[in-house]
């Protein structure tokens, strides 16, 4: 439930924002100039918001479209992410927008013509390559569609793009504006998973594993081309047990051969974000565990993180093809050889910001 | 115990609010604030630097407050009597902006009105102006202390534990000159539905009162141990983190005891880091 909208008076009177306005009837509605001066304004409380967050609609002004960082691929050689939407309706502790953003309101970029526009501009650079389209950096993909409708129209346009391609990244089960119409056969959509207690645990407001799975399997039984995101891999003491079952029931569950692509990722942040978010939840069993913070990102200690990475390594590729494999660090510590395309796709360190904690939705 | 301080100017605009929470007189010279059950209510005077200087005394006297919610009279060209709860507070001389974090919507309609029990809570923007102001706007009202309070008060807490709540005592049928402040009382117990909605939110946050204890357990003990044993200023902090990584674990701070030989800094240190790492997490 909304209780307040905030919407710039740029983009008050555009359809899309009236669509999205008329769903909150009942809400407060506050004209402002700019969504920077409520999102951004000092003296917030990303905690305290989170519990009632308010929607900001903003139009997106500037570059919508922005390069990935060098190695950010799932296959393609032209990457590129956009964010129709900031901040997420679900709540996992270890998300680098508690960190990044001062703000638990949601913001919602009307505009997305304009995204649309830019994206076709982009495929035209180079129209003898496929462009690949991230979407769910800063927001989960898929979880407040049925408010911003955004997944439709995005799908629309990709159709019409068969030079685009799209990752639709999520953990959210709101699948039946997708399993409503045939399937886009340029869209990937790419789940977020991770065993069981640990989302029970971190993964707060998300839908169950088995309720992602389910998803998954109605996606794929329906055509969709699906993907799957091991990201981030949490340290635990039985964790090879964990991440063992939870390869064993994901694959099992599926249709192994016509998944898109799977990546696998360990816990990083770049440390002012971290400090931020012990600060927000000191309490935070996550936060609190033996972490490496004196490089610039923060993360388990690199023999530690190489240990689990390289054993999800060897698990996954128990039941996929190396071609389908998209480790986002190097692993160097592999308990089995994998094919040389693997370590090509690599994240290299030096990564914008935002994009060095890959692991959202 | 937290407390949510009510900020108001006139005399007339806090006798209303002090009988109806039952406050009692603060003993500190040169400041009128007074102080009860979870509340206290501080009272400036007239004027930003009157209400910054005031803000900053009464912190230093009174432990616990962590949230604040201005309350007081505005003119705007809206109906005499209507409570506003501040969308936005704007400092009309300096042109700065903050835009409170409101409260989920109430789910039962506020008696702001006792003629009229079903009346909806009013949301406008605050324009905080140096002098008294004779012009009536209906997307604002305005006042003369809000954007003080606001910035003082940020200096403490965050956006969403400061408040403000205005009621309109002259608009363009009743300008300011007609302005008596024998109607001050019935006005501002009209806001007090309002105010007691955000007092009763702001105590309903429980993490904060969670978080908040979390850190006063690890700041009690990390008193206890520099005072017996010598940390330097990087030492302490790090001694903090530990401690608070250890309460995040265990769920529990060790005793004095458990720590052993207080002799050594480092040792002490290196102590809790090895117990950290030898924390079994499994789920
Ligand atoms: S990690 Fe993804 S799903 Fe979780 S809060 Fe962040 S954006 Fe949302």
């Amino acid at each position: 439930m909304i209780s307040t909208l905030y919407i710039e008076r740029e983009i008050a009177e555009h359809p899309r924002t009236q669509a999205i306005v008329q769903r909150f009837p009942k809400s407060r509605q506050i004209s402002i100039d700019r969504y920077g001066d409520v999102f951004n304004q000092p003296a917030q409380d990303f905690r305290q918001q989170k519990q009632a967050p308010a929607l900001i609609l903003a139009k997106k002004h500037g570059r919508r479209v922005l390069p990935t960082p060098p190695g950010y691929h799932i296959g393609g050689s032209r990457n590129y992410y956009f964010s129709h939407m900031l901040n997420c309706v679900y709540d996992c502790r270890y998300c680098f927008l508690q960190g990044m953003y001062r703000s638990g309101n949601y913001v919602v970029f009307a505009n997305f013509d304009d995204f649309f526009s830019d994206i076709r501009a982009t495929c035209e650079e180079d129209t003898q390559t496929p462009s690949w389209f991230f979407s769910g950096y800063d927001c989960d993909s898929l979880a407040l569609n049925p408010v911003t409708a955004f997944t439709d129209e995005a799908l629309n346009e990709f159709e019409r793009l068969p030079n685009a391609r799209l990752e639709l990244r999520t953990k959210s089960t709101q699948i039946r504006s997708l399993l409503k119409r045939s399937p886009v056969s340029n869209v990937v959509v790419a789940y977020s998973l991770s065993p069981s207690a640990i989302a029970e645990a971190h993964e707060h407001k998300t839908p169950s594993l088995e309720k992602r799975l389910q998803a998954l399997q109605e996606l794929q039984q329906a055509g969709w081309t699906i993907g799957l995101r091991f990201d981030p891999i949490l340290a635990a003491d039985n964790m090879q047990t964990l991440y063992g079952d939870l390869f064993r029931q994901t694959f099992s569950a599926l249709d192994v051969d016509s998944i898109h692509s799977v990546s696998l990722g360990p816990f990083r942040l770049p440390k002012p974000f971290y400090k931020r978010m012990i600060r927000l939840y000191p309490e935070s069993q996550l936060l609190a565990q033996p972490m490496n913070t004196k490089t610039a990102m923060v993360g388990y200690p690199a023999n530690a993180e190489q240990d689990m990475l390289g054993f999800c390594q060897q698990e996954i590729l128990k039941y996929i093809q190396p071609h389908q494999f998209f480790p986002c660090v190097s692993i160097t510590n592999p308990v089995q050889a994998v094919d040389s395309s693997v370590t090509s796709a690599t994240t290299e360190p030096a990564l914008s910001a935002s994009l060095q904690q890959e692991p959202l939705s | 115990m937290a407390i949510t301080c009510l900020v108001t100017a006139m005399t007339a605009e806090s006798k209303p609010l002090i009988e109806a929470f039952q406050l009692k007189p603060v003993p500190q010279r040169g400041l009128s604030a007074w102080v009860g059950n979870e509340v206290c209510l501080l009272q400036t005077g007239m004027g930003a630097q009157r209400a910054a200087a005031r803000l900053e005394t009464l912190m230093s006297i009174l432990t616990g407050i962590d949230a604040f919610i201005n309350i007081g009279i505005a003119g705007g060209d809206r109906p005499i009597g209507q409570v506003l709860l501040a969308s936005s507070v704007h400092d009309h001389t300096t042109g700065r902006r903050w835009y409170p974090h409101l409260p989920p919507l109430p789910t039962t309609a506020l008696a702001t009105d006792p003629a009229n029990p079903s009346v909806t809570q009013e949301y406008c923007e605050v324009v905080s102006v140096a002098e008294p102001s004779s012009e009536y706007r209906k997307d604002c009202v305005f006042d003369m202390e809000a954007a003080a309070v606001l910035q003082a008060a940020t200096q403490y807490t965050d956006l969403s534990r400061i408040q403000c709540v205005k009621v309109v005592s002259d608009n363009p049928q009743h300008p300011i000159d007609d302005f008596s402040v024998k109607n001050v009382g019935p006005w501002m117990r009209s806001t007090i539905p309002t105010v007691q909605m955000l007092i009763d939110w702001l105590a309903s946050q429980e993490y904060k009162n969670t978080t908040d204890t979390f850190k006063t357990q690890v700041h009690r003990l990390v008193t206890h141990i520099t005072e017996l044993c010598h940390h330097s200023a990087t030492e302490t902090h790090q001694l903090r983190r530990l401690l608070e990584r250890y309460l995040a674990m265990y769920g529990d701070l060790p005793s004095i005891e458990a720590l052993g030989n207080l002799d050594s800094s480092k040792r002490l240190l290196k102590h809790l880091d090895d117990q950290l790492l030898s924390y079994p997490v499994n789920y």
